[in-house]
């Protein structure tokens, strides 16, 4: 009885040990690929990303970027009145710029509040920088924050894009 | 032996000569006359079966008889008296009389005729100068002439077939004619003779002037106003009490009724004037009647009245024509018909200035131009009113009342019925509120101008009125009256028309104060420029009607029943007053350019009002549902989407079209579209348009614009689209946007026709047949025609402008924001500056 206690503690030891290696082994793997951008399904959906405001003496810098836009990609985009809010920045001094063949059509930045529209004429981006925002800064840690209510983006096709997240982290698209 | 009877014939004449030149002076001359004797059958006796005695009046004792030399019956000329007047024994000069008595000697019918002489070598007497024996005949035709006397009728027998008053001739004559010659006859006159034809030498030739006589009265009592008439033509006495086949023409009848001898018992006058109420001419209970190239003037009642004979048991007229009369200032209706049955004529008359003063103190006029009426509901007046010309008669132009189906009113020109407030151009009634009784009419292409209103229909059903040019005029009333009514009438057409230079409303429609209601009616293609309150207004409960094509333009504000509470102001094209009725629905009209809403519904149910044109691509203005709109605004309760931006000419849809089906036909368009195969069905829409929609480029002088639109190719493999009327050089383009015009890829021609066959490899392709048609408008702004202005419009806009697509007409239209007629970056920035609130309107558009 006692052997076979005592062994059988110890085969149970063995397989433990063997178990955790395995999926040490699967959960290294699942990290591989999540790195590789292959996994999370997360990363699969449309998402319009607004970078952390890049700070250079008293001039700071947002870029606005997208990824993995249906329809062709995105071709348009209206920021509505109030849609993006501000902080320590001066509004006077915010330039707006469409990047990638995005032309800006308009915009308005007063107080803390700002918007904007651009459009791509003729074609649509599928993931990339699409408008570039500087400004000077007034302040300690300048922020940009996009109220996402507030945002109409439509594709190349010129339908809408209604499904779609909205990321602030700018190290999101560098990775 | 015929040589030798001349060279003796001769021999004899050069006698004569020669002898009366050298002294035979005193000798009567001979000079045979020639006497036709017949009776009364128009037979003339045998040879031998007369006898006759022939004297000069002058010298009555000398008498010649058959038997008298170079005298006889017969026996030179078959049928004729020969009286030798040399042999009388006495000189005989030109203008002595010869009388002549004859007897038959079979018979005993006897004849005489005295025959007046000339110097001619002989004289014939044919029939019906001749002699008749046995008992005389009427005279088939008689002869009238106020200046006949007994010794000067002319060829005619003086108190036989030769009168000095109209009525002897009448009263002589045996069917056929009385000839009236020019010339001044003061006598009433009763014509009840059958077949007889009256006629005078014209229009103030022949003038039969009733001034101060005591009007003839043909039964007494209570119904002798119709048994009275300056001509009266009436079957009342005959056997069947029918006068039939008469024709009364070429005379001036007036004064009827005027100054009689007074006091005498059948003095009429009901409206007071001092005028006794006597027609002019009366047709009552007549049959195949015809009065032409007559005018009445001045009557105390209708200048021509038809209608029935009181007293008699059958009471109507039928057969009846009146044409080219004229019929002016009498006191009632210029010509009035009433009691009739079936077809009655009336063309080419004029009938103007016929009214007076209506005793009723809330009326002002009496008196009509043409009024008719049928018997009852059982016998209905039908016919043709046509070429008449009715102005300025105290009450209404043309009017239709009582029981009447299946009257054509065509081509008439009434005029300046604006004495009476509730004057009317054309007015056609049911009795008893019944439109079964007012039904199956056509008024067409009247000139129906300056009068209160134009057309009216009260109590009708199933009547067109169309191609008429209308124009109002309220005279001293105040304005506010329609140019065409349709009251209480039901499945009536309007289409067509023209209205303009209106004193009130253009079209109105609505259910009568007793309840009546108009429905089912169809207003099309008519066009009403002007018009004050509104241009179609809807009253009173009309439901279910359909108002298609029509153009409405240019109405001006009016307040109706000022002061009341319920005072109404309006200047709308179309007004749907809070107590209409449902199911109304406007389709293809074009309602811009009024002063006041393109529509205002005031019912609480929706209206069905897509697919018309409000005067601008970007559709009419509604504060929340098309701010953006520059065209006519509407209320609430409009359901105005989709609209167009462009008038059409003809809008022809097919919701349901499959292969197999017969062709859907634009008519007016004269292009037909057939699904030749598929798998299933589609919508098909063809359109006709005046002028390229908008921003649609023009392709040129002579180009018209078709418009064929499919809502399913995916259920269509092949269509083909026929153009008729063309020539064998004719080609059909299609407007590809960004591409431009080009010519349809297969199109064949034949006997006129082109055939333009499309499947999805042709050019144009199937699916270039689809998308909105061609002149479908959209709001400003909302360039993709989604009914919401958001960032895919900014973007179609920014397209556009940089030419990365063209776009169609209604989306250039759409996207030019600034209204400066091109679409570029400006327009594209301030779209976004719409969108994005930078903005809170766009240029020409309202507020958000």
């Amino acid at each position: 009885m006692n052997y076979l206690d005592k062994g059988r503690k110890g085969v149970i030891a063995v397989r433990s040990r063997r178990v955790v290696v395995a999926m040490l082994a699967v959960g290294l793997i699942f990290a591989l690929t999540a790195c590789m951008g292959g996994w999370f399904t997360h990363e699969q959906k449309a998402t319009l990303i607004i970078g952390q405001p890049a700070i250079s003496g008293n001039r700071g810098e947002v870029l606005i970027s997208v990824t993995n836009m249906p329809s062709q990609g995105l071709a348009s985009i209206a920021i509505d009145d109030q849609g993006i809010v501000t902080a320590n920045i001066d509004p006077t001094s915010v330039k707006v710029e469409g990047l990638n063949g995005f032309t800006l059509l308009a915009s308005e930045f007063v107080g803390i509040y700002g918007c904007l529209a651009a459009a791509n004429p003729t074609s649509g981006s599928v993931g990339g920088t699409i408008i570039k925002i500087t400004f000077e800064v007034t302040g300690a840690d300048p922020t940009f924050t996009l109220d996402k209510t507030k945002v109409s983006i439509g594709s190349a096709l010129n339908t809408l894009i209604t499904t779609w997240d909205l990321n602030i982290d700018t190290s999101y698209y560098a990775k | 032996m015929n040589y030798r009877w001349r060279l003796i014939g001769g021999i004899l004449a050069l006698a004569i000569l020669v002898f009366g030149a050298v002294g035979w002076a005193d000798v009567p001359l001979p000079h045979p006359v020639y006497v036709h004797v017949q009776n009364g059958s128009g037979v003339s006796p045998d040879n031998g079966d007369l006898t006759f005695e022939a004297w000069l009046t002058k010298a009555p004792a000398a008498v010649l008889t058959q038997s008298s030399f170079d005298c006889d019956y017969g026996g030179f000329i078959l049928g004729y008296c020969t009286v030798n007047c040399g042999n009388f024994g006495i000189e005989w000069t030109a203008g002595d009389v010869v009388h002549i008595e004859v007897e038959q000697t079979s018979t005993g019918d006897v004849g005489t005729g005295e025959f007046t002489l000339n110097n001619e070598n002989l004289q014939f007497f044919p029939y019906p100068s001749g002699i008749i024996i046995g008992p005389i005949p009427s005279p088939s035709e008689v002869w009238v002439d106020d200046d006949y006397t007994s010794a000067s009728c002319g060829a005619h027998t003086w108190g036989y077939d030769a009168f000095v008053t109209i009525q002897e001739g009448i009263d002589a004559v045996s069917g056929s004619t009385v000839n009236v010659a020019a010339g001044t006859y003061p006598e009433y006159i009763h014509i009840t003779t059958d077949n007889l034809t009256v006629q005078g030498a014209g229009i103030d030739q022949s003038i039969i002037d009733l001034d101060g006589l005591l009007p003839y009265w043909h039964y007494p009592g209570n119904g002798s106003y119709a048994s009275r008439a300056g001509v009266l033509i009436s079957g009342y006495g005959s056997p069947d009490e029918i006068a039939e086949g008469v024709t009364f023409k070429g005379f001036t009848v007036k004064n009827a009724g005027l100054n009689p001898p007074t006091p005498y018992t059948e003095y009429i006058d009901i409206y007071a004037d001092g005028q006794d109420d006597v027609r002019g001419i009366g047709v009552h209970n007549g049959k195949d009647i015809l009065i032409q190239n007559c005018k009445v003037e001045n009557s105390g009642g209708p200048g021509i009245s038809v209608g029935k004979a009181r007293l008699t048991t059958l009471v109507q007229s039928e057969d009846v024509t009146i044409t080219s009369c004229v019929s002016i200032n009498n006191s009632e209706s210029g010509i009035s018909v009433g009691s009739y049955v079936g077809a009655i004529s009336i063309t080419n008359n004029t009938s103007s200035n016929n009214k007076r003063p209506h005793p009723d103190a809330d009326r002002e006029f009496s008196g009509k131009g043409i009024e008719i009426s049928g018997r009852n509901s059982s016998n209905l007046i039908s016919g043709l009113i046509s070429g008449n010309t009715c102005s300025d008669n105290g009450y209404q132009g043309i009017v239709l009342k009582n029981y009447s189906d299946g009257v054509v009113i065509e081509n008439n020109t009434i005029t300046g019925h604006s004495f009476d407030q509730d004057g009317a151009g054309i007015f056609f009634y049911g009795k008893s509120s019944n439109p079964a009784y007012d039904q199956n009419h056509i008024i067409r292409n009247n000139t129906v101008t300056g009068n209160i209103r134009g057309i009216v229909a009260y109590y009708a059903q199933n009547c067109t009125i169309e191609g008429n040019t209308i124009t109002t005029d309220s005279g001293v009333f105040p304005v506010g009256q329609g140019g065409i009514k349709l009251d209480g009438a039901n499945n009536m057409l309007v289409q067509n028309n023209t209205l303009s230079s209106l004193d009130g409303i253009g079209i109105k429609v609505q259910n009568t104060w007793n309840h009546v209601k108009a429905y089912d009616n169809t207003i099309t293609g008519n066009t009403i420029t002007g018009a004050q309150f509104a241009g179609i207004p809807i009253w009173g409960g009309a439901h279910d009607n359909t108002f298609e094509y029509n153009t409405i333009t240019g109405t001006t504000e009016l307040t109706f029943w000022s002061g009341q509470a319920y005072e109404e102001t309006q200047a709308d094209g179309v007004f749907i007053d809070d107590d209409a009725g449902t199911s109304n629905v406007f389709h293809y009209n074009s309602i811009h350019g009024n002063a006041g809403d393109g529509m205002e519904n005031q019912i609480a149910t929706e209206i069905d009002a897509e697919n018309n044109n409000w005067g601008s691509p970007t559709g009419p203005y509604h504060p929340t549902l098309n701010p953006t709109g520059l065209g006519d605004s509407v209320s609430d309760n409009v359901d105005f989407e989709p609209w167009f931006g462009a008038e059409t000419g003809s809008v022809v849809v097919d919701p349901d079209v499959a292969p197999g089906d017969p062709p859907v036909e634009n008519p007016d368009a004269g292009v037909s579209v057939t699904i030749e195969s598929g798998t299933g069905s589609t919508a098909v829409t063809i359109a006709e348009y005046s002028s390229p929609p908008p921003d649609t480029p023009s392709f040129g002088a002579g180009a018209t614009y078709m418009d064929v639109q499919i809502s399913n190719p995916g259920n269509v493999t092949q269509l083909s689209i026929t153009f008729e009327n063309m020539t064998a050089s004719t080609v059909i383009y299609f407007y590809l946007p960004g591409t431009g015009w080009i010519a349809c890829s297969n199109q064949t021609y034949a006997s006129g026709t082109i055939t333009v066959t499309v499947t999805d490899s042709t050019v144009p392709t199937l699916a270039q047949l689809t998308g909105t048609i061609f002149a479908g408008g959209s709001a400003l702004g909302n360039v993709n025609g989604d009914s919401v202005i958001d960032v895919l419009d900014v973007r179609l806009c920014l397209q556009i402008a940089t030419g990365f697509i063209e776009g169609t007409g209604a989306q250039r239209a759409s996207a030019d924001v600034d209204g400066d007629g091109d679409v570029d970056l400006t327009d594209a920035q301030i779209l976004a500056e719409y969108i994005i609130g930078i903005r809170t309107a766009l240029p020409g558009g309202g507020s958000v």
